[in-house]
């Protein structure tokens, strides 16, 4: 079982690091922890982290400015969080991840050139992990706050049904179905 | 508008929002209107799948165009509204079952949600035996569920168990329903002439219908594509 205090120390680590590579596992760990655990605390971090892993890889990130910026309230709001749950704070921490998840979406709210953005992305990439992991679609809507159309699009466009669902063939399907008409 | 839909002929289909969704965004739902011509009974929807695909998108910008082609579709009774006192209950049961078959360690998977079990309840409390719905894991649960099991395993390790009991009452209380998909919809409407209009196109505008209804969203492969349009070119 992965911990949000586990999640919360690796997700301040691979920040620190600025490893994309980190900041996705810890965005898969906990959507992975969302699903099974139905432990909610685990979205705001997993969004936060796969967020952290985009804006990381975009130049403008690397302005000193934002960077600092980010360093600042990202990385505090995180220690904070690590220190709320150690001391047992469990509402204090929701508020301040919550915080935390703001104030690393308006970074690239600030020079948003697209309808959907950043977080609508993260809650659909995470929608998508679980619905190939086998939740059903209105499931993954309620766990994610994703909107289920646009999950439907997203999976619809992967090769998840490719994968695992072919339960009959075509044909015994269609048998049935022409009677109907 | 709810409707206690008494009548309903056995031959009827209860609709679930997935494949509405994937036949208004693609364009389809004429045919459901043209397959209701030839059939006993209707194309059936509960009072939350109308909430869930027609009340709510209307105010949503990205989604209002499937809404309001769907609300025709319900006003020109393309589709019924269609209800039953005893879904409530039945839909609890469906949920309470489906979600003990599964577990990780000793922590139950939820997998199914009520919008879903509501869809198997309304059928099973209107004795209707058809079901339509192209989201994947509540057709699968219903006719493969071992399947689905070794799919988890293959997700979550040495660590999942099955409740062979748990399994064996959702399969009693599914009995009997024939799960199909949008995709089957369209591959019957071409074998009656839907597609006709297209003349020497025909069969790749089936095709093109196909792949369309499955970046979509409904949970066909493209072998199963191909197997379909092999029959047909």
């Amino acid at each position: 079982m992965y911990e949000l205090i586990d999640a919360v120390e690796e997700l301040r680590s691979a920040f620190r690091k600025e490893s994309v590579g980190r900041l996705r596992d810890v965005s898969r760990r906990c959507a992975d922890e969302l699903g099974v655990g139905e432990e909610v605390d685990m979205l705001p971090l997993s969004i936060t982290a796969y967020v952290l892993s985009k804006i990381i890889q975009k130049s403008r990130y690397w302005d000193k400015g934002t960077r600092t910026r980010l360093a600042k309230s990202v990385g505090g709001g995180l220690d904070r969080c690590a220190e709320l749950l150690h001391g047992g704070k469990h509402e204090e921490f929701r508020m301040e991840i919550g915080r935390v998840m703001r104030d690393t979406i308006e970074v690239d709210d600030r020079k948003n050139r697209y309808v959907t953005g950043l977080l609508a992305k993260a809650k659909l990439k995470i929608a998508g992990r679980l619905y190939a992991q086998g939740f059903s679609l209105s499931r993954v809507s309620e766990l994610t706050g994703a909107d289920k159309r646009e999950v439907m699009e997203y999976v619809g466009k992967t090769l998840m049904s490719d994968l695992v669902g072919k339960t009959k063939t075509v044909n015994e399907r269609l048998e049935h179905v022409r009677r109907l008409f | 508008m709810s409707g206690d839909y008494s009548d309903s002929h056995s031959n009827s289909v209860v609709c679930d929002a997935s494949s509405l969704i994937s036949l208004a965004e693609t364009c389809f739902l004429p045919v459901i209107h043209e397959l209701s011509q030839g059939m006993r009974g209707h194309f059936l929807i509960s009072d939350e799948v109308k909430r869930e695909c027609i009340d709510r998108p209307l105010g949503m910008r990205s989604h209002s165009l499937t809404a309001v082609r769907l609300d025709a579709a319900l006003r020109n009774g393309w589709i019924r509204l269609a209800g039953s006192a005893d879904t409530e209950a039945e839909a609890g049961e469906f949920v309470a079952v489906a979600n003990e078959i599964f577990r990780v360690g000793r922590k139950p998977l939820r997998i199914l949600h009520r919008g879903e079990a509501e869809i198997l309840a309304l059928a099973k409390s209107l004795g209707v035996g058809n079901v339509l719905i192209d989201e994947r894991t509540t057709r699968v649960l219903v006719e493969s569920p071992a399947m689905l099991g070794q799919h988890f395993r293959e997700e979550f390790g040495s660590r999942i168990s099955v409740d062979s009991g748990r399994m064996r009452e959702f399969g009693r209380m599914t009995a009997g329903m024939n799960i199909f998909r949008s995709s089957e919809l369209l591959m019957v409407a071409y074998e009656k002439g839907f597609f006709r209009g297209f003349e020497d196109m025909e069969a790749k505008a089936a095709e093109a219908g196909l792949y369309s209804i499955k970046f979509a969203g409904c949970s066909i492969s493209f072998e199963e594509i191909e197997e379909f349009c092999r029959g047909i070119r």
